[in-house]
């Protein structure tokens, strides 16, 4: 009866130790000093809708970090901060983040507020993962900063090369929104186009948020083109595309990710039919991690993500996998131990793709080149990472 | 009584800048930019004061000539100029085309001028982003670096409120000037004016090129704060961002360009604990002051004064 007793006692005990473990093992990851993460991005503004899904991105990375135990057992707390889109704002933003000493700054997205927060970065030594594509970001010898996507220098030339390999085009015709999105992908289509020996007959610039694109698209017509590269948002792609069809305007169209991008296929309907443009990482990418992605996004926010969703969350991967490296929390060395470095998706799976990061910030995750049908993406071919 | 209420005003306005820049001293970066922001803004909205509040003009053009005196300050340090003459040529340019614009546009009146001044907004914007060869087109000018000794944030905040005290000073002495009584003499009734021999049609254009080159200077201290210059900025949205300050503040008062872009700046700041719904509360907050004091929150807080004296003696007299 007594050794009964002794029994249950030391039972009840070894259950007690294992309870207190388990809760301890439970709080551990939150006793951690929790790691900053400064979020700005376009809220408010012309850029609201694109900073809005960023931020959305960011933070679902964390939530399912922070599921796992954070990184090297510390939590991540992100703290987001509305640029309004607006370079004077965003620098105030910046400031205020700072001060709060970050361990990485993720984001902005648009180039003009990146311009005004980049040096800011660069002077406390904080690494900046934006979401901006413009060409010139990667340009300025900034070792703080890095992509998330693919900029519009590698995603321009692998149309070029559908145009003259799969489409045998001679002349081609291009419209493109006069802002710096536009700009950026039209001066490297005119570029590449030279280079691949193609004859550029009509060069149409266009207003951002413009609704009629029947004169751009009567120019087009006298310029007897092969083919036609369009560069614009994804309003203006499927007003341009309703537009042909309403004139009977039947030449093949290629052009900017935008061209593929979900938000078109759904303004544009079967007028998106048939359209072709090379992608990084896309919400329709054919990848089961990314329709994952997808389903779990949609389950939380309750709208559709797109690359810019996609890119926040990589965002996030990628200084998980910086930290990693490095072995330990050093907000000074993240961005030197990100320079040159290949994230595997089977050690870091938010990557999605193997991810190869090079020296001036820019990233190659590879791609796709893709046709529309139906309201879906189809891969034509796999374009693999330039390692 | 009048002279001793206008140096106080000046004294209110020189005592405002005075206690920022003490306040710079001991606030983190980000409360010094904003105090910064404040004094580059509320150069631009006394410029916009003085076409509006005094000679009666609404002009949405202010935003242009902000941008002018900022590209032209971006476009010419690199080169050597140093910073004051870059404020000076920023001020001039702004000046000779609010005389080039007023000249003929002044002929209209009220919401006419105001559709006219627009169009300016729009072409600067234009020019700003197309002629890439001068503006950097979309992609702006960078790194634009701060005159020296005004390197650091605390120092370049130093610069702008002694440039917002050497303003308040000249357009406090301005409104005391016969000009300055011919400017609200045209605001209050035009035709009195001209009947007393004021030159309408001179005293408007001055107006409005002097407030247009206040813009210019508040634009040259935009670029070095900032450090970056781009088209979207200087849009029209910031135009009526100014106008919204003057009016807010109190159009036709002295102190109210310095209330109103202290609304504009801080108060969406402070509100930023509301997350999604800052931007919102914000407006809601300007519109019902406009509903509670049409004439702005200097015209309010000078109500509440007048008020006070009068509830006294009836206080007194209950037992």
């Amino acid at each position: 009866m007594r050794r009964n007793a002794v029994k249950l006692a030391t039972v009840a005990g070894a259950l007690m130790i294992a309870a207190v473990a388990a809760v301890a093992a439970r709080h551990a990851i939150a006793a951690a000093s929790p790691i900053k993460i400064a979020i700005p991005a376009e809220l408010s503004g012309s850029g609201a809708s694109v900073g809005t899904l960023w931020r959305d991105g960011v933070e679902l990375a964390i939530s399912d970090l922070n599921a796992k135990g954070g990184i090297l057992g510390h939590p991540l707390v992100g703290t987001v901060y509305d640029t309004q889109t607006n370079p004077s704002v965003s620098r105030a933003v910046i400031l205020k983040a700072l001060d709060g000493h970050p361990y990485a700054v993720l984001g902005p997205v648009y180039s003009g507020s990146i311009q005004v927060d980049e040096p800011l970065t660069q002077k406390a030594r904080i690494a900046e993962i934006m979401g901006g594509e413009a060409a010139n970001l990667t340009t300025m010898g900034d070792p703080y900063i890095f992509r998330t996507s693919l900029g519009q220098a590698q995603t321009v030339p692998p149309v070029v090369d559908y145009l003259v390999k799969d489409l045998h085009a001679k002349r081609v015709g291009m419209i493109w929104v006069n802002d710096d999105y536009g700009k950026g992908g039209h001066s490297i289509f005119l570029a590449d186009a030279k280079k691949a020996g193609l004859k550029v007959v009509a060069d149409i610039s266009s207003e951002a948020g413009q609704v009629s694109f029947a004169p751009d698209l009567l120019k087009l017509r006298a310029a007897h083109v092969d083919a036609v590269f369009v560069y614009l948002h994804e309003e203006e792609n499927a007003r341009l595309l309703k537009g042909m069809r309403q004139m009977g305007l039947k030449v093949p169209v290629v052009g900017g990710t935008t061209l593929i991008d979900a938000q078109t296929m759904k303004l544009a309907g079967s007028d998106a039919n048939g359209v072709v443009s090379f992608s990084g990482l896309a919400s329709g990418s054919p990848l089961p991690a990314v329709q994952d992605f997808v389903r779990r996004f949609e389950a939380r926010f309750h709208v559709h993500p797109d690359h810019n969703a996609l890119k926040g969350y990589m965002a996030v991967w990628m200084v998980k996998a910086g930290t990693e490296k490095m072995g330990k929390l050093d907000a000074h060395g993240l961005a030197a131990a990100l320079h040159g470095m290949t994230i595997d998706p089977k050690t870091q799976p938010g990557i999605l793709l193997p991810m190869h990061i090079f020296p001036n910030g820019d990233i190659d995750n590879g791609g796709f080149l893709i046709v529309t049908k139906n309201n879906a993406q189809h891969v034509i071919r796999v374009v693999p990472p330039a390692m | 009584m009048t002279a001793v209420r206008q140096a106080g005003t000046l004294a209110g306005a020189l005592g405002a800048i005075l206690a920022a820049g003490l306040l710079a001293q001991g606030l983190a970066p980000y409360g010094v930019y904003l105090l910064s922001l404040w004094a580059v803004y509320t150069v631009a909205a006394i410029g916009l004061n003085l076409t509006l509040g005094y000679a009666g003009q609404i002009s949405l053009a202010q935003a242009a000539f902000v941008g002018i005196g900022a590209y032209t300050t971006a476009i010419l340090l690199p080169h050597g100029v140093p910073f004051g003459a870059t404020l000076l040529a920023g001020a001039a340019i702004s000046f000779a085309l609010g005389v080039l614009l007023g000249f003929p546009a002044l002929r209209v009146q009220g919401h006419y001028l105001a559709f006219v001044t627009l169009a300016l907004t729009t072409l600067a914007f234009l020019v700003f982003r197309n002629e890439s060869w001068l503006t950097g087109g979309v992609g702006g000018i960078s790194h634009i670096a701060r005159p020296a000794p005004f390197t650091s944030g605390r120092g370049y905040n130093l610069l702008c409120l002694g440039v917002l005290a050497l303003v308040s000073f000249a357009v406090w002495w301005l409104l005391r000037s016969p000009w300055g009584r011919a400017f609200v003499a045209l605001r209050e009734n035009p035709v009195r004016a001209a009947s007393l021999g004021v030159d309408v049609r001179a005293y408007t254009l001055l107006a409005f090129a002097i407030g247009a080159a206040l813009g210019g200077v508040s634009g040259a201290l935009y670029a070095p704060l900032v450090q970056y210059v781009e088209p979207s900025p200087f849009a029209l949205a910031f135009s009526l961002s100014l106008l919204m300050m003057v009016v807010v503040g109190g159009s036709g008062s002295f102190l109210g360009p310095y209330v109103g872009a202290l609304v504009a700046v801080l108060l969406p700041e402070w509100l930023r604990f509301l997350h999604d719904y800052y931007l919102v509360l914000y407006a809601a907050l300007v519109i019902l002051l406009l509903i509670a004091a049409p004439e702005g929150l200097v015209g309010l807080a000078a109500k509440g004064l007048r008020r006070r004296p009068q509830g006294h003696p009836a206080a007194e007299a209950k037992p």
